[in-house]
């Protein structure tokens, strides 16, 4: 199994750290191939909402940075991973940069899913998505807000399965070690 | 004294060209009849600058009402968005103040509905920046407020959309939270949802056959291997 990891934690380095440790080691256990991107080492633009990666350069976005080799890493992957802070019940500004840039992923073309009007996937591989945010403090109707928008997206990017965890600051290394173990487990990774 | 509004628009598109500058424009001018002093400022060009940061904490200071007029990306609010709001809160452009927050939320998607987790991320922003949460507006059908312009003037489908700004205005005046019912006049689609989607499909074939793109669902990343 293929994994694309994009860690967009920007204020606890501890939290992250010890998330990428527990997918690594679950990899090697499990044999799988893990790709890394620590965001805030890279340079990513923000998205200019021209569509241009749908009607210039149908399937590639027309700025040329890092994003495209996300992309590419992330078509080609089985599972997502996104790593953040709970920004107000959201992802960070820095992971939604990227995600902001992931329209090429899909078609301009319509389809019904579930009754409602969504775009058709462009590739057909079918991923699953973990998100693992890092809260602050206890704020229910944050993790609901974020529960709600990793669901959403697991629609909008036709995704296999999708488990969003929301850990506490205070939370300790087993604790985030065991969690991850969990969510990798509802989406089939651990044998 | 006037108060103040000041409509902060997320599009990253520069100009008349995006669909929620045209429907900033609409707000704008519900806002001035009922003698608010409003204006209208670009996110992405305010916080690419130190400078622009700069004026756009004035920007904010000098204002009693914030409103976001946004696109959705992928279920919520665009990265510019979620970067002034981790701004604000850092800079604390808020605290101690008594300001009021809404916001006008526009997918291209022809259901409204898609707007609803970024509006539960402006409210939730407005409760950890300790702002007053008067209330957000969903706009289903973005893209054809910019394309059918004319004819939507023509066929007076402004109006709709000018009566739910009148009503949030009206609101603002009287220190009141924006009724739900002006958010269920634009919650109803304008375009029969067929329609829309079949005229958006077009609209893709012929801009990307004049840029001579003829093969929409190429993929470009594909492995043949994996």
């Amino acid at each position: 199994m293929k994994i694309t990891v994009l860690d967009a934690s920007m204020t606890d380095a501890r939290f992250a750290d010890n998330v990428r440790q527990q997918i690594q080691n679950i990899s090697n256990d499990e044999g799988h191939e893990v790709a890394v991107f620590t965001l805030k080492e890279l340079c990513v633009a923000p998205c200019c909402g021209y569509f241009r990666c749908w009607i210039n350069s149908p399937g590639t976005c027309v700025i040329q940075d890092t994003v495209n080799k996300i992309v590419d890493s992330i078509v080609n992957s089985d599972c997502w991973v996104f790593i953040t802070n709970v920004t107000f019940g959201g992802y960070s500004s820095e992971l939604k940069k990227v995600i902001d840039r992931l329209p090429p992923l899909m078609l301009p073309h319509f389809m019904r899913v579930n009754g409602e009007v969504h775009h058709r996937p462009r590739y057909r591989k079918i991923p699953n998505l973990l998100v693992f945010g890092y809260a602050e403090s206890e704020d229910k109707e944050s993790e609901n807000i974020f529960q709600a928008i990793v669901a959403r997206n697991s629609v909008n990017f036709h995704m296999n399965k999708a488990v969003a965890k929301v850990f506490l600051k205070d939370k300790d290394k087993n604790f985030i070690s065991q969690k991850v173990r969990e969510a990798f487990d509802e989406v089939g990774a651990i044998s | 004294m006037n108060k103040k509004v000041l409509l902060l628009c997320g599009s990253p598109k520069d100009g008349k060209r995006s669909a929620c500058a045209v429907i900033g424009e609409r707000f704008l001018i519900q806002l001035r009849r009922k003698n608010f002093s409003a204006e209208m400022r670009s996110i992405g060009r305010l916080i690419k600058t130190e400078d622009g940061v700069e004026k756009l904490d004035a920007l904010i200071c000098r204002s009693d009402i914030i409103v976001f007029i946004s696109p959705v990306y992928l279920d919520t609010v665009p990265s510019s968005v979620t970067r002034l709001m981790e701004l604000s809160i850092r800079k604390k452009y808020f605290t101690g103040t008594q300001k009021i927050l809404a916001a006008v939320s526009v997918c291209g998607y022809p259901e409204s509905f898609h707007n609803d987790t970024a509006l539960m991320v402006y409210k939730q922003f407005a409760h950890e920046a300790g702002l007053r949460w008067a209330g957000g507006i969903a706009i289903g059908q973005g893209p054809a407020y910019v394309y059918a312009q004319s004819i939507f003037r023509i066929l007076g489908i402004y109006r709709k959309m000018d009566r739910a700004f009148d009503v949030a205005a009206q609101a603002f005046d009287e220190d009141t939270d924006i009724p739900e019912g002006a958010a269920c006049i634009t919650r109803r689609s304008i375009i029969p949802d067929r329609v829309y989607t079949f005229v958006a499909i077009l609209i893709v074939r012929l801009l990307s056959a004049k840029c001579g793109a003829w093969n929409l669902c190429k993929r470009p990343y594909e492995r043949s291997a994996s």
